[in-house]
């Protein structure tokens, strides 16, 4: 075999392995969009008290380049939209947001507190075991569907910081 | 990326064997397992960083004033809740995220605690935005976590004194967008006044069930002589 061969067959040994680690270490509950490397963990909607509601979730990035949540839908809402909460002088406020950046090799946290995707106009009350579907579309990944659980209000711990974060790995 | 990577290594490598190339694919993929699985451990780390409730330096006297409960009734906030634990919080009914945390986590935390105790507490919830927190709804978003919690809301005006009295930012209708929905900033925290106002306590965003539930526990016997 040639030097040239044997850097072939170790390039694609290389790449075997990255694969089979990736996907090794992958939450049982992601939805992944196929090799885009966004992925989503844990959503959840906590039962909404009244006819709207927010859902939060872990939105992580294998891949290389960064990428954006451009916009959510469901059909169990009249409108969703992306918003944060944001803490200033003691004063809790939420403005919508236009997009949610998601790091290259990193991840993006709606959680408690922070970013979520807000669902409005609830078309019916979602109840604890109930399903929500969600549509999110992003710049690259483009659209990916996941199911949200109905989880119950008081069985909901926070994990507010009182803002979203994003963190990334990229550079260890 | 990482395709980009390994073409990288082959290049650097040059004429170096196979082995010695698999060896640094492996450890490469190795690396970067580590850190993407890595980030789930950093993460639930950061989520983990909950909040405990501030006591008060000075204790305040729980404020006087008057609003509309949910059947039409006026309530005279100080004289309906002295002698009780208290739990008072200024927030609105369209809020998704901060205010049903809230109250989600007050109403897991008073489950936790024993029964003849849960009786001296009283918890209301103020609506700041009276053109969509009608009496109605307040009840409704309320009971959908516990039906003894009280609603209160009023005027502008009313609400406005009310939120003085408190000492806290008075809420904010923010401008409305081009579909009429408008959010409204308000106080973050949960003031809590115990039975005979020995103390103040603020309850900031982040206060886990069984924080609220060992505190509760606690501040419900401060004051009685029966406990």
């Amino acid at each position: 075999m040639t030097p040239h061969t044997y850097r072939l067959i170790g390039l694609l040994v290389g790449l075997g392995l990255l694969t089979l680690g990736i996907a090794g270490c992958g939450d049982d509950d992601s939805t992944t969009s196929g090799d885009t490397g966004i992925a989503v963990v844990d959503p959840f909607v906590p039962e909404p008290p009244a006819d709207l509601g927010a859902a939060y979730m872990v939105i992580k990035n294998s891949g290389g380049e960064d990428d954006r949540l451009l916009k959510a839908a469901s059909d169990v809402a009249g409108a969703v939209e992306l918003h944060q909460t944001t803490m200033q002088n003691g004063s809790m406020s939420m403005a919508r947001v236009e997009t949610m950046e998601i790091p290259a090799r990193g991840e993006f946290k709606l959680e408690q507190g922070g970013y979520h995707i807000m669902l409005i106009d609830l078309k019916r009350a979602l109840k604890q075991g109930d399903q929500v579907t969600l549509t999110l579309t992003f710049e690259r990944a483009g659209e990916i569907k996941l199911t949200a659980p109905v989880v119950g209000s008081t069985g909901v711990e926070p994990m507010s910081s009182g803002t979203g974060r994003a963190s990334s790995s990229a550079h260890h | 990326m990482n395709e980009y990577v390994a073409v990288r290594a082959v290049r650097g490598l040059r004429s170096w064997g196979l082995r010695l190339f698999v060896l640094c694919s492996a450890v490469t993929a190795v690396a970067l397992l580590t850190a993407a699985c890595g980030g789930n451990d950093q993460a639930k780390e950061a989520a983990a960083g909950d909040r405990t409730a501030v006591k008060i330096a000075d204790a305040q006297r729980r404020p006087s004033f008057v609003l509309t409960d949910t059947t039409g009734r006026r309530f005279d906030f100080r004289a309906e809740t002295a002698g009780y634990l208290t739990l008072l919080y200024f927030g609105y009914t369209n809020c998704p995220d901060v205010c049903p945390i809230h109250f989600g986590n007050i109403a897991g935390g008073l489950d936790q605690i024993p029964e003849s105790l849960r009786g001296r507490v009283k918890v209301i919830f103020v609506g700041v935005d009276p053109p969509r927190d009608s009496p109605e709804r307040i009840r409704q978003w309320l009971d959908h976590f516990d039906t003894t919690f009280i609603g209160l809301t009023g005027t502008d005006e009313e609400l406005m004194r009310a939120q003085v009295a408190a000492g806290i930012p008075p809420a904010v209708r923010e401008a409305a967008d081009e579909n009429g929905r408008y959010a409204v900033s308000h106080a973050g925290w949960v003031l809590g006044y115990t039975a005979g106002d020995e103390q103040t306590w603020q309850f900031p965003l982040g206060v886990r069930q069984q924080s609220w539930a060992e505190t509760l526990e606690t501040l419900v016997k401060i004051g009685r002589t029966d406990s």
